[in-house]
C-alpha cells in the first residue's frame, strides 16, 4: 500500500505544485480584481474598465491587432510550410529552420532589427506611412515572433496528410495545383485554425513587441504593467490581467475544439511526386518568408556589433562590456541559472508525472484534475501570472523575506509558465508506448521502476530532451511574467535587453539578445550532435 | 494433482458508461492440472483476457479466490507470483536486443551475470532464435518476436505460462508452424499453460483441456475429442466446428437436429439412393472448393431449408455443378438433437 502510494509521488508532488505555484496566486490575482479598497468587494473595476473610454480602446487595440496579426502570420506561415511538407522545393530544410529562428530570442529581439532596417533612423524609415513606432510596427514585431508556431503547426499538420491521398488524386488526373486545392487545404483546416488560434493567444499576451515598438500605443498587457508598476493601481492591474484572459479563453477553447476534432493520419509520409512549376514557386515564396526573420534578426545581430548606429559603422565589442548598463555581464549568468534550474527541475516534475498520469491507474477525478491544472499555463497571459505572483507572494505572512527577490520565485513562475506545452508532448508520448511494458516487466518479477529506467526513458529521451531544451529556451527569453517580480540583483538577460532598449540603447540591447540567442542555439547544436553520436539504433524504427 | 491451479467463483464487472455493468466473469470456476495445456476459447468480449489478467495479478477479481498449490494467491502482487504472460501484442521492449529481451526476468538474487547469460542463451536455443541474439526487435519477423516474447516469458522459470492469444496477429502458415513449436516446447519444459484464443482449430489442435466461455460464463470444459463430438449445447456446437441446422417434417420425427458439414452425405439420385429414408432431394446452389474439400450449398426441395455440405474432392463432379440435382443423406448417429440441449 505505502509503495503504491510511492509510486504515485510524482503526481501528487506536481498537483502540489501547482496548486502554491498556480491556483493560490491566480485566486489572490482574482479577490485583488474584485477589491475595492477599505475592505469592500465588487465588479466595480470590471464595470470601470468597459465604461472608461481610454481603457476600453487599448482592449479594442489589443483584438485588432490580434486579428490582423494572426491573418497576416497564419497566410505567410502556409508558404514555407507547405515548401517543406508537401514539395520537393530546393533546400526545403533550410526554408523551414530559418522560420523557427525567433523562437530562440526574446520576443521583441527581431523588433530591435526592424528599429534598424524601418526604424525613423533606418534607410527604409520613410517607407511606412505614419512611421514604424506604433501599430504597424507591433504588427510587423508580432508577425515575425509568432511565425515559428504557425509554421511548426501547419508543417506538422501537412505532413501528417495520407499520401496514397495524392497518389490516388493524380491516379484519377490530378495536377498538383488541383491536388494542393482539392486535398491539401481541406485537410490543412484544422491546422489553419490551430495555429490561427495560438498565433492570436501569442500576440495579445505579448509583452516584449508592444513595449520596443509600441510608442505611445498601448495594448493589454503593456497597459497592466503601467498601471502595476507606474501608478501602483494593483487592483487595476489585476482587472485588466483578467480582462485579458478573456480572449486568451476564447482562442484557447477554439484550439482545443480544433484539435479534438483533428484526425491523426496513421499513414507514414512520404516523399512528395516532382512537380516543376510548384516546386519552383514555393522555394521562391518559402524563401520570401523565410528571409524576412533572418533579415531582422541577421540586422539586429549585426548591430550590435556597430559602434554608433547610423554614424559609425565600424565593427566593435565594446556593446558586450554593457558599460552603459548597472548590471553589466550579471543578468545573462542570472539568466543561464534560472533557464538550467527550470529546465531540469520542470522536465524532471513534468515528465515522471506525466508518466504516473499515463502509464499508471489513476482515479479518473484526480486525472482529470491534473489534466486540466496542467494545461491552464497555456491561457494564462504572462502579465496576470506575474502580477498575480507580486500579490500572493509580496508580504506574504509566514513566508521569510528571503523568498520574495530570490531566484526561487523566478524559478517557480517559470516553470508554471511554461508547463503545459512540456505536459502535452510527454503526456501523449508516453501514451504512445505499447502500455503493457510495465505488466510484462511485473509479471516476469521486476518492479515498476526498473521499467521505467530500463525500457520507457531510454525509449522516450527524445522527449524528455524536447522539454528540457523547450524550458530552457523559454525562461532564457520570456520576459512578460518575470518583469514583474525581478529584483535588480538577479534581473534575467531578457528583461535588462528589454530595458535598455527602453533606454535607448539599441545596440546593448541587441548585444544582450544577442547572447541569449546564443546559449539558446548552442544547446540547441550540443543536443544535435549528443544524438547524433548515441542515436541508438531502435530510434530507427 | 487437481489442486495445482484452482479458480473459485471469480467474478469481475466493469463500469461502462454507455451499457452500464460489463460483466466479463461470472461465478467463473475450474481447477488445471500441473503440466496441463489449457486453452480458453470463446468470441471476443467473452472475458478471457480479463481472466488472464487477473490470474497475472494485474486486475483484482470482484469477488472469488484463486489457489495455487493449495495456496490462496488473490492478493499477490504480479511480481510475486511468477506467472509468466505473453501479450498479444507481444510488448517487447524496442530499445533492448533479443537476448537483452530475454534476460529481463532474470534479475534479484539467485542470479548473477554468468548465469544469467547461459539462462538466456538456453532459451535462444529452445526458441530456435540463434544468430538473431543481438537484433532489435523491429528488426525480426513477426514469428521471431513472437517467439522472442516467449524465450522471455519461460526464462525465469514461471509456475504457470500465460499467453494472450499469442497467434493471431501472424500469417496463416507460420500460425500452424508456430501452434505446434508452442506444443513442442510446452512439452518439453512441462509448464502448465493457459492459452487465450477466439480460434476453435488452434484451441483443438493444441491443448489438453478446452474450456469453452461465452459471457464470462464456462459453458463446457473437455478434452478437445469430447467438446468437438458431444458438444453439450447449441453454443458449443455452433462455435467448435460447422454445423447446419435442421427441421424438416420428414426427418428426425419432425424435430430440430443439428448435423455438422462433414456429416452430410451427398449422393447421386438413383432409384436406390432416392429409397433410402429420410432422405432429401435438393439442388446445387454454390460450390467452392476450400483446399482439401469441397463446401457445397444446397437448397432442399422444400424451397426454404438451405444447408451446408463438404464432400471429398475424389466426389463424383457430377454433384459439384451448379443446378445439379442431389440426394441429401443426415445419417442418425451424428445428429445433434438440439431440443434435448
Amino acid at each position: 500500500m505505502i509503495g503504491k502510494v510511492f509510486q504515485k509521488l510524482p503526481l501528487w508532488a506536481a498537483m502540489v505544485f501547482l496548486a502554491i505555484a498556480l491556483v493560490y496566486p491566480l485566486a489572490t490575482l482574482a479577490a485583488a480584481s474584485l477589491e475595492l479598497g477599505s475592505g469592500s468587494f465588487g465588479i466595480d473595476n470590471f464595470v470601470a474598465f468597459f465604461q472608461t473610454p481610454s481603457l476600453f480602446k487599448i482592449f479594442s487595440n489589443s483584438l485588432v491587432l490580434g486579428a490582423v496579426v494572426t491573418a497576416v502570420t497564419t497566410g505567410l506561415a502556409f508558404f514555407p510550410s507547405y515548401a517543406a511538407a508537401r514539395t520537393r522545393a530546393f533546400s526545403r530544410g533550410a526554408i523551414y529552420v530559418l522560420c523557427l529562428l525567433p523562437l530562440f530570442a526574446p520576443s521583441f529581439f527581431p523588433s530591435l532589427g526592424l528599429i534598424i532596417l524601418l526604424g525613423p533612423q533606418g534607410p527604409w524609415g520613410g517607407l511606412i506611412p505614419g512611421g514604424l513606432i506604433g501599430p504597424w510596427g507591433i504588427v510587423m514585431g508580432e508577425v515575425i515572433y509568432t511565425l515559428p508556431h504557425a509554421v511548426i503547426i501547419l508543417t506538422a499538420c501537412l505532413r501528417d496528410i495520407d499520401p496514397k491521398l495524392y497518389a490516388a488524386a493524380r491516379s484519377l488526373g490530378a495536377g498538383p495545383w488541383r491536388c494542393l486545392l482539392t486535398i491539401t487545404l481541406p485537410a490543412a483546416f484544422h491546422g489553419f485554425i490551430s495555429s490561427a488560434m495560438v498565433v492570436f493567444l501569442l500576440t495579445i499576451t505579448d509583452f516584449g513587441v508592444p513595449k520596443v515598438l509600441g510608442g505611445s500605443y498601448s495594448v493589454l498587457a503593456t497597459e497592466v504593467y503601467k498601471q502595476v508598476i507606474g501608478q501602483h493601481n494593483l487592483s487595476m492591474g489585476a482587472t485588466i490581467s483578467l480582462v485579458m484572459l478573456l480572449p486568451a479563453l476564447a482562442a484557447f477553447g477554439m484550439d482545443y475544439l480544433a484539435r479534438k476534432r483533428r484526425r491523426h493520419g496513421w499513414a507514414a509520409w512520404a516523399e512528395p511526386a516532382i512537380a516543376r512549376k510548384q516546386d519552383l514557386f514555393f522555394t521562391l515564396a518559402g524563401w520570401a518568408v523565410a528571409a524576412l526573420p533572418l533579415a531582422v534578426m541577421a540586422t539586429a545581430v549585426w548591430s550590435s556589433f556597430i559602434s554608433f548606429w547610423p554614424y559609425d559603422l565600424t565593427f566593435t565589442m565594446l556593446n558586450y562590456s554593457f558599460n552603459d548598463s548597472i548590471y553589466g555581464l550579471s543578468p545573462i549568468f542570472n539568466s543561464l541559472k534560472l533557464a538550467m534550474a527550470v529546465s531540469l527541475c520542470g522536465t524532471c516534475l513534468i515528465f515522471t508525472s506525466a508518466y504516473v498520469l499515463e502509464r499508471q491507474t489513476v482515479p479518473r477525478l484526480i486525472s482529470r484534475a491534473y489534466r486540466l491544472l496542467a494545461i491552464m499555463p497555456m491561457c494564462i497571459p504572462g502579465a496576470a501570472l506575474g502580477l498575480a505572483y507580486i500579490l500572493a507572494f509580496n508580504h506574504l505572512d509566514g513566508l521569510p523575506d528571503w523568498f520574495y527577490g530570490s531566484m526561487l520565485i523566478l524559478v517557480l513562475n517559470s516553470i508554471v509558465h511554461f508547463y503545459s506545452l512540456p505536459h502535452l508532448t510527454s503526456s501523449a508520448s508516453l501514451s504512445g508506448l505499447d502500455p503493457n511494458y510495465e505488466n510484462v516487466g511485473r509479471t516476469l518479477g521486476r518492479p515498476i521502476w526498473t521499467t521505467f529506467l530500463k525500457v520507457v526513458l531510454p525509449m522516450r529521451i527524445a522527449t524528455v530532451l524536447e522539454a528540457a531544451f523547450y524550458l530552457f529556451v523559454s525562461a532564457m527569453t520570456t520576459v512578460s511574467a518575470v518583469v514583474f517580480i525581478y529584483t535588480p540583483d538577479m534581473i534575467p538577460a531578457s528583461v535588462a535587453s528589454l530595458q535598455a532598449s527602453d533606454a535607448g540603447q539599441v545596440a546593448e540591447a541587441a548585444a544582450m539578445g544577442t547572447l541569449i540567442m546564443a546559449a539558446s542555439l548552442i544547446l540547441r547544436c550540443l543536443i544535435k550532435i549528443w544524438r547524433n553520436i548515441f542515436l541508438p539504433e531502435y530510434e530507427n524504427r | 494433482m487437481d489442486n495445482f491451479l484452482s479458480l473459485r467463483g471469480l467474478c469481475k464487472a466493469y463500469d461502462d458508461s454507455k451499457k452500464g455493468k460489463l460483466i466479463a466473469l461470472d461465478e467463473f470456476s475450474i481447477n488445471i492440472a500441473e503440466g496441463c495445456f489449457a486453452a480458453l476459447l470463446g468470441p471476443s468480449g467473452s472475458g478471457k483476457s480479463t481472466l488472464l489478467e487477473i490470474l497475472a495479478g494485474l486486475t483484482p477479481p470482484d469477488e472469488g479466490r484463486i489457489f495455487f498449490q493449495n495456496r490462496d494467491i488473490t492478493c499477490l502482487a504480479p511480481e510475486q507470483r511468477k506467472f509468466s504472460l505473453v501479450f498479444q501484442s507481444y510488448a517487447l521492449f524496442p530499445n533492448l536486443t533479443v537476448l537483452d529481451n530475454i534476460a529481463y526476468g532474470l534479475g534479484g538474487p539467485g542470479w548473477n551475470k554468468t548465469s544469467r547469460m547461459n539462462r538466456a542463451l538456453e532459451l535462444v536455443a529452445v526458441t530456435s532464435l540463434e544468430g538473431l541474439e543481438h537484433r532489435y526487435p523491429h528488426e525480426l519477423s513477426g514469428g521471431q518476436q513472437q517467439r522472442t516474447a516467449l524465450a522471455r516469458a519461460l526464462a525465469p522459470h514461471p509456475r504457470l505460462l500465460l499467453l494472450d492469444e499469442p497467434l493471431s496477429a501472424l500469417d496463416a502458415q507460420v500460425r500452424r508452424e508456430l501452434g505446434l513449436k508452442l506444443r513442442h516446447i510446452q512439452r518439453e519444459t512441462g509448464v502448465t499453460t493457459l492459452l487465450v484464443t477466439h480460434d476453435q482449430e488452434e484451441a483443438l489442435a493444441l491443448s489438453d483441456l478446452v474450456i469453452l466461455m461465452e459471457q464470462g460464463k464456462i459453458i463446457q470444459a473437455g478434452s478437445p475429442e469430447e467438446i468437438y463430438s458431444r458438444p453439450n449445447s447449441r453454443f458449443s456446437a455452433d462455435f467448435v466446428g460447422h454445423m447446419n441446422t435442421i427441421e424438416l417434417p420428414a426427418v428426425n420425427s419432425g424435430r430440430l437436429f443439428g448435423l455438422r458439414y462433414e456429416d452430410v452425405e451427398i449422393l447421386i439420385p438413383t432409384e436406390q439412393t432416392l429409397a433410402r429414408p429420410e432422405v432429401q432431394v435438393g439442388r446445387v446452389e454454390h460450390c467452392a472448393l476450400m483446399g482439401a474439400f469441397y463446401r457445397l450449398e444446397i437448397l432442399l426441395n422444400d424451397f426454404s431449408t438451405s444447408i451446408q455440405a463438404d464432400v471429398a474432392r475424389s466426389a463424383d463432379k457430377e454433384l459439384l455443378k451448379v443446378g445439379a440435382i442431389v440426394v441429401a443423406a443426415f445419417p442418425s448417429e451424428h445428429r445433434l438433437q438440439l431440443n434435448e440441449l
